[in-house]
């Protein structure tokens, strides 16, 4: 199955206004907004946004991916996950 | 010889009944095998051996940077052994994002002299930066190989096989919250750890039969006496979870409480409104928690909202009213202190919030009066048996109970002092009393807390703790939730102190930040009556926060007092 990476997008930046950034205005939030590093998420909403994510898609999250280099945009989470949905 | 202090009750304990359950880790996905007394002092010994052969020295200093149930506790019950002082650290969750703890890291090395330094796999890159700035301590990169009973390196300086640490010697070390730069090190003494830990079993009522589950992590003083310490010293199984695991799914705790049977946890209150918002229905399929005898809250201000609740979100699961409990403590008392009774719901008061704030002695109120702000303050219980509660007045007079003061606590169970700092270990101290550095008043001998004592402004007459302002903020869009600080600004001109608010904002153009700004100021004026002196708004990161996620509002008062801070915007 393949998974097309601006749906997994639209999925991500559902799962992020639908629980840590349920106030948010969602036209701020772009594929590219940064998240951590722009001070929308701090460390438990991450972990939250992640436990979102792992339930929604079905993956699994390690440990050296607990990091901006993967989380810190809706357009590299949703990278982050097309990669494990193969 | 037989080892003394904690370490000797424990290794007793696994003498009595070599083969009683001890301790459980969880994996994510709910897993997990109960390890025998036995079998976790082997494993600590193996570890211990590993330590010796690296270069902790009995006295010397284990620093722990973990966050790893598994590695948090084996390592400390081995540096125990070894006659050694364990101190943990909390590494960054989140891998790349702005953190102090470099800074901490080298201000506690420099001060500790720690013989090894245990940092995770992900902060590999501090260990040649630790290593030739701190050229004392041996910095070991993950603790896989020291469990395994591996030295991270051959020493010289091992150690000969001696343990036997008097009751009057430090056993343990441990950061406060470090309101005012960086944090202190608390000393705790074997004898008063153990006074602590009998005492608490006493004030919660620990039962032989019990059985906890923790995912509090242990560089936290919550997780590591008031669950790990206290369960090692007195034989009641302990099960862990992993923090990050509980925070991604609430609901791995609540599963966990039925599959472990376990009758006793505990958690600050943001766990508890994190279970009971996120935990789903598909997700409790078959759980019960009739068994549950204790939820403890402590640690951060007990939101009644937040109880009730829990409550609504597990009670028809069987979990009973009774069980939720409240506690308060901190690092000078040794973990907690007070507990609210066993056999009865907790209390709740609603006073009058301005009549706190002018320190009239303070009344619960009836529900429904008219014209009243009112604020309930949710009872922590009375002190355990042994241990006594007082609340002073400025003047350092005891007040009578209904007045509200510091709060102080005189115990055998209490810290030694400040490690390397004399004055602030005698300023800790009245008489025999110990400053907790809280504020509160006492009824009927329990103790209702109201804030921090040492951040309360003073405005006009009255006074306000920060954290009253935490939802009006919250709820200003462009703000950062609970990144803010608010102190008080000495005004000689009005004989009184301006409100001064720094405020950390989302990414946004700079022409929005005006508009932000009147929001906030609209916000707190409607919300508390109160003209803010000063609005600053800051970039993101720019109000860090204490490792357990405190607010540093004297720290922040400090720099903007000396002209050291700079705003993103200066709100006119």
């Amino acid at each position: 199955m393949t998974h097309n990476l601006s749906q997994i997008a639209e999925g991500v930046r559902s799962a992020l206004l639908r629980t840590v950034l349920a106030n948010e205005d969602p036209k701020l939030l772009k594929d590219s907004t940064p998240l951590l590093t722009g001070g929308l998420l701090d460390s438990v909403r991450t972990v939250t946004l992640i436990g979102e994510l792992e339930r929604t898609f079905g993956v699994s999250f390690e440990a050296h991916e607990m990091s901006v280099d993967y989380l810190d945009s809706v357009e590299l989470i949703a990278r982050t996950i097309a990669g494990k949905l193969g | 010889m037989g080892a003394g202090g904690v370490v000797g009750r424990i290794l007793g304990l696994a003498e009595a009944d070599p083969g009683r359950r001890c301790i459980a880790f969880l994996d994510a996905e709910g897993a997990f095998e109960w390890i025998d007394r036995q079998s976790f002092v082997a494993r600590a010994r193996l570890a211990e051996g590993a330590l010796r052969r690296t270069g902790l020295r009995p006295d010397g200093v284990l620093l722990l940077v973990s966050v790893d149930p598994r590695e948090c506790a084996t390592l400390v019950l081995a540096a125990l052994l070894v006659g050694a002082r364990p101190l943990l650290l909390a590494p960054p969750s989140i891998q790349g994002v702005q953190s102090s703890l470099t800074a901490v890291l080298h201000s506690v090395l420099e001060r500790t002299r720690a013989d090894v330094t245990v940092v995770p796999p992900n902060l590999h890159h501090l260990a040649a930066e630790l290593a030739s700035t701190c050229p004392g301590t041996r910095v070991v990169v993950g603790a896989d190989r020291l469990l395994a009973g591996e030295a991270a390196e051959s020493t010289e300086r091992a150690s000969p096989e001696l343990v036997s640490p008097l009751d009057t010697s430090i056993g343990l070390l441990q950061l406060t919250s470090g309101t005012t730069g960086f944090p202190r090190i608390a000393t705790w003494r074997h004898d008063a750890l153990l006074a602590a830990l009998d005492g608490m079993a006493a004030g919660m009522g620990l039962r032989e039969d019990d059985v906890y589950l923790n995912w509090t992590p242990l560089y936290h003083d919550m997780g590591l006496v008031n669950n790990f310490l206290l369960c090692q010293a007195r034989g009641v199984p302990l099960s862990l979870l992993s923090p990050l695991d509980v925070v991604k799914r609430p609901a791995h705790w609540i599963r966990a409480l039925a599959t472990t049977q376990a009758t006793t946890t505990w958690s600050p209150n943001f766990g508890l409104a994190l279970a009971a918002d996120r935990v789903q229905e598909a997700e409790l399929d078959g759980v019960r928690l009739d068994h549950v005898r204790g939820v403890w809250n402590a640690a951060e201000r007990v939101h009644l909202s937040t109880m009730e609740r829990f409550w609504a979100r597990f009670g028809p699961l069987g979990l009973a009213r009774e069980a939720l409990r409240t506690n308060f403590g901190c690092v000078e008392t040794i973990g907690g202190v007070t507990f609210s009774a066993a056999r009865a719901s907790f209390r709740a008061e609603r006073v009058d919030l301005a009549q706190l704030q002018e320190g009239a002695p303070v009344r619960a109120l009836e529900t429904g009066v008219e014209g009243v702000r009112v604020q309930s303050i949710v009872g922590l219980g009375p002190a355990y048996p042994g241990a006594e509660l007082a609340v002073f007045d400025g003047a350092g007079e005891r007040l009578p109970e209904g007045h509200l003061g510091a709060i102080a606590v005189r115990a055998a169970g209490t810290f030694s002092g400040y490690f390397g700092d004399a004055e602030a270990s005698r300023a800790a101290r009245v008489g025999e009393f110990v400053w907790t550095g809280d504020e509160g008043y006492l009824r009927d001998g329990e103790l209702f807390w109201t804030g921090r004592r040492k951040e309360r402004i003073n405005l006009q007459g009255r006074k306000y703790d920060p954290s009253e302002f935490e939802r009006t903020l919250d709820a200003v869009p462009g703000l950062r939730p609970g990144c803010f600080v608010a102190f008080g600004r000495e005004d000689p001109a009005r004989g009184t102190e301006g409100l001064v608010l720094l405020a950390e904002v989302v990414p946004m153009e700079p022409s929005e930040l005006a508009d932000v700004a009147a929001r906030v100021r609209r916000a707190v004026a409607l919300g508390h009556g109160l003209l803010l002196d000063v609005l600053w708004l800051m970039e993101k990161g720019a109000l860090t926060k204490t490792s357990s996620g405190k607010r540093r509002h004297l720290h922040f008062q400090e720099l903007f007092l000396s002209g050291r801070l700079v705003p993103l915007y200066r709100a006119p």
